[in-house]
């Protein structure tokens, strides 16, 4: 009976976790982020093309990679959307939906998973709770996010994995071989991931899994059939392209300042191969600092400023006791939580982005977890030590803390990343694409610069897809279409894409130019020749909208 | 024994000598090669030994002399005759005096903090609190903030005294970031891609760092406050975490490595430990000569780029 009445309560108190963290991922998440993303709208129109068609942009048939803008696009997020495209029709809401929803689901699958992991009931309340406001969840729920999805499909598979550990039932040996399969297809650093984190489990239940021998073939078997295309495009198809070009190896500070590119008659032991795994090392360990975990790793806001971390700065002492306790104490799955942890950052380490944190967002849940085991201790050391008198002006800092924690995190969020990072997401593209759209019968040709940037054209956007979302251009007709022109450019319908030449183009009659005031000077065009301007959120012109007369 | 000992402590004084003459030949940081200061760093070296002798063992005390004296941190610190060198010196003497003719601990504590006060107040380095790009930084915000309706909330919120409370604190957490110490993530004189200490040297740091937090002796706290003393000059440095500052604390860092170290080798017949200590062996001796290889080849071109920027 006490504890059907427990059941009861956790229950309620999941059931407002889940309301509450289903409010802050969705209020408003059409208007902030501010703008589609080039990812968020490829996806987008890659899922309408399929919806219509069967077929991508390309016109491939239901394809395992994407192309897209040549960064060959998993399948599972374009997949997911079809369902709330077709319903919803091609818009913000609908391609920002399924990430939404998964995210919600994630808090009553997160509680699962913990407990699966620790098996108390206070830690894993704790953790979820954590994972509600966390700043990282929240902000990869807001928009098409395929490492939430991926992360979404790896706890499923766990917690189906460890119940196959632990129960012994087909069941969860397939189903946690269909979760774990799927996130391989949902994002890159799966991958490796994925793998590696099985081959861990496998190792740290070696003796479980003796006796469950026909599940785990099972397990494998399926495992390897639903990823050999996967695996075969990896290593010999087009999503080697992808690989290489993420690859640590092509990073910037490693070619110009590590290897010091090029340079000859180099001894074998100073090859940049060597210095590449140092390289590797230093990226890894990186991912500790401070910087990143508290105070700008979302890059929500300009570099160098106080932004907001994928932490919250309360969280601090909680992890630092939880990592004090994981040594210290005999805490249960103790080993798959420090072979999580390290092994996640492996991914992201490999590739030649500084701190990227989607690349790194599967360690969440542990650091969640640690925080909720040090948070716990941290209750105890206070409840134990202190006197009354301190403890409650312990606590009231700590509330106070956390306070101002959430309401900078509310500022940053709200105000201050529209404000900075709108280019970003370019901001402002959509404005131009619906003028266009609504003038396009005026004009033989609208020519869009895909070069764009405030302080330098150093941004290549992909105007055309964002033409092809807003429209909801027919996909058959676009498959269809000859899209590269005979001077070089790329085209549909009256659209161009090409750099504009302001030296050149100011004489073409009929014609819609639009671009960045680096390819359209005002100074260079006649007042009455310029349509519209079009600004960011900071007051900074992004585009400018011209006629020639 | 005592004589194999200085035989020990001979030879890795020549061993730094010679990595100092390599780094100083290659790399041409200063006009001419000052002496004067690889001296001093061979002072450095042979306090550090005593230091940790008293304190920990004579083979810790050792090993840490070879970790001092193979370090491109404290090389290319001497080679460029960087100040906190001579503040290392200073430290290092008055730890070494405080031990021999036992003075109050308090005093010993005061006078550290108030000789690394006047010290990087005579270099004029206390750049946090005009931190010009952390002021326009927080203007920015509020400017932001202000044409919003959370205007009210801003004025409390993003104020600069909460910024540089921050600042300061974050300033502190960063010199914890174990890429500054075991990576060529902080460049060494702004140009270096040499790693302060070698990366292997991280899996004896974790073992050294675990026993020194379960075995610190109760009556030794006081030792741990001038640890966070020495941290003051990198915490409000402008460009924190600072490496030429931080090497106050690098004899304590070459101090845990070396004890971890020794509790691999003493536990060598275990497998775990014999693996760790071949691993750490394998994993430092490659980077040791590429680092070499680094220095001869690619840190005189670093070198020039850097100089070019500036």
């Amino acid at each position: 009976m006490k504890n059907l009445k427990k059941g009861k309560y956790v229950f309620i108190f999941l059931l407002l976790l889940t309301i509450l963290g289903g409010f802050l991922r969705s209020y408003k998440n059409t208007e902030n982020p501010i703008s589609l993303s080039i990812d968020e709208v490829s996806f987008g129109y890659n899922a309408y093309s399929i919806l219509k068609t069967g077929r991508d942009e390309y016109g491939k048939f239901l394809p395992l990679s994407f192309k897209s803008t040549g960064d060959y696009k998993n399948p599972v997020p374009i997949y997911s959307m079809v369902p709330s495209i077709a319903l919803f029709g091609l818009n913000e809401f609908s391609i920002r939906l399924p990430t939404l929803i998964l995210a919600t689901l994630s808090i009553p699958v997160f509680f699962l998973f913990f407990i699966e992991i620790t098996s108390s009931m206070a830690i894993s309340l704790i953790a979820t709770s954590l994972l509600t406001i966390s700043p990282w969840h929240i902000y990869y729920s807001r928009y098409v996010s395929d490492h939430l999805i991926a992360m979404f499909l790896v706890i499923l598979g766990v917690i189906c994995f460890l119940r196959m550990i632990r129960k012994g039932r087909w069941f969860w040996s397939v189903a946690s071989s269909i979760f774990l399969s799927l996130s391989l297809y949902t994002y890159y650093a799966e991958r490796l991931f994925v793998p590696l984190l099985i081959l861990s489990v496998f190792v740290l239940n070696i003796g479980v899994l003796k006796k469950q021998i026909k599940h785990t073939i099972l397990f494998t078997l399926i495992c390897s059939t639903i990823c050999a295309p996967l695996i075969f495009s990896t290593f010999f198809g087009p999503d080697r392209a992808r690989a290489q070009m993420t690859w640590v190896g092509n990073d910037v500070e490693f070619v110009r300042n590590v290897a010091v590119k090029p340079l000859q008659n180099i001894p074998a032991i100073g090859s940049e191969n060597f210095l590449l795994f140092y390289f590797v090392a230093r990226k890894y360990l990186n991912y500790f600092d401070p910087a990143f975990l508290f105070y700008s790793g979302l890059n929500l806001t300009k570099e160098d400023s106080y932004g907001l971390g994928v932490l919250y700065l309360f969280e601090l002492p909680f992890l630092i006791a939880g990592i004090i306790m994981l040594f210290k104490k005999n805490i249960r799955n103790k080993k798959l939580i420090i072979t999580w942890l390290l092994i996640g950052l492996i991914p992201a380490s490999l590739t030649n982005n500084e701190q990227h944190p989607g690349r790194t967002f599967f360690i969440l849940p542990m650091i969640l977890l640690i925080s909720a085991i040090g948070a716990m201790e941290f209750y105890k050391f206070i409840n134990n030590y202190f006197s009354r008198r301190l403890k409650k002006i312990i606590y009231i800092i700590f509330v106070s803390l956390v306070v101002f924690n959430l309401t900078q995190a509310l500022l940053i969020y709200t105000v201050h990343f529209p404000y900075q990072r709108g280019e970003d997401f370019m901001e402002g593209t959509k404005e131009t694409v619906l003028y266009s759209l609504a003038n396009k019968h005026k004009y033989k040709e609208i020519v869009f610069d895909p070069y764009r940037g405030i302080e330098a054209p150093y941004i290549v956007s992909i105007p055309h897809m964002y033409i092809l979302f807003y429209a909801n251009y027919d996909p058959k007709i676009y498959q269809e279409e000859t899209k590269m022109r005979v001077d070089g450019s790329f085209g549909f319908d009256n659209f161009i894409i090409r750099k504009i030449d302001w030296r050149e183009d100011r004489f073409k009659k009929d014609t819609l130019f639009i671009g960045s005031p680096w390819s359209l000077p005002e100074k260079d065009i006649k007042n009455e020749e310029i349509l519209k301007k079009i600004y960011l959120s900071n007051g900074a012109l992004a585009f400018v909208i011209v006629s020639p007369n | 024994m005592i004589r194999m000992g200085s035989l020990q402590l001979i030879f890795i004084l020549l061993i730094s000598l010679l990595f100092r003459l390599v780094v100083n030949y290659f790399i041409p940081i200063t006009q001419q090669i000052n002496l004067f200061v690889i001296f001093i760093g061979m002072v450095n070296l042979i306090l550090v030994f005593i230091i940790i002798r008293r304190l920990i063992n004579f083979k810790v005390g050792l090993l840490s002399s070879l970790l001092y004296a193979i370090s491109p941190w404290t090389a290319y610190l001497e080679i460029a005759a960087n100040p906190y060198i001579f503040l290392l010196t200073f430290l290092l003497i008055f730890f070494l005096g405080i031990q021999f003719f036992s003075i109050n601990k308090k005093i010993y504590l005061l006078l550290t903090l108030l000789v690394i006060v006047v010290y990087i107040d005579i270099f004029n380095q206390f750049t946090v609190f005009s931190d010009i790009g952390l002021l326009n930084s927080v203007n920015e915000y509020r400017g932001e903030t202000n044409q919003s309706v959370f205007d009210p909330i801003g004025k409390i919120i993003e104020n600069k005294y909460i910024y540089f409370s921050e600042h300061i604190l974050f300033n502190v957490l960063k010199q914890f970031t174990p890429s500054t110490y075991f990576s060529n993530q902080a460049h060494l004189l702004g140009f270096s891609f040499s790693p302060p200490i070698y990366l292997g040297f991280i899996i004896p740091f974790m073992f050294g760092l675990i026993k020194l937090i379960k075995f610190f002796p109760k009556n030794r706290k006081y030792h741990l406050l001038p640890f966070f003393f020495l941290l003051l000059p990198s915490i409000f440095s402008k460009n924190s975490p600072d490496l030429s500052r931080l090497v106050l604390i690098a004899p304590i860092v070459f101090a845990i490595v070396a004890s971890g170290i020794w509790e691999l080798i003493l536990n060598y017949k275990r497998k775990k430990y014999a693996f760790l200590l071949l691993l750490t062996i394998f994993i430092v001796g490659i980077q040791f000569a590429i680092t070499l290889v680094d220095i001869a080849i690619r840190e005189p071109i670093r070198l020039q780029m850097f100089l070019g920027q500036k």
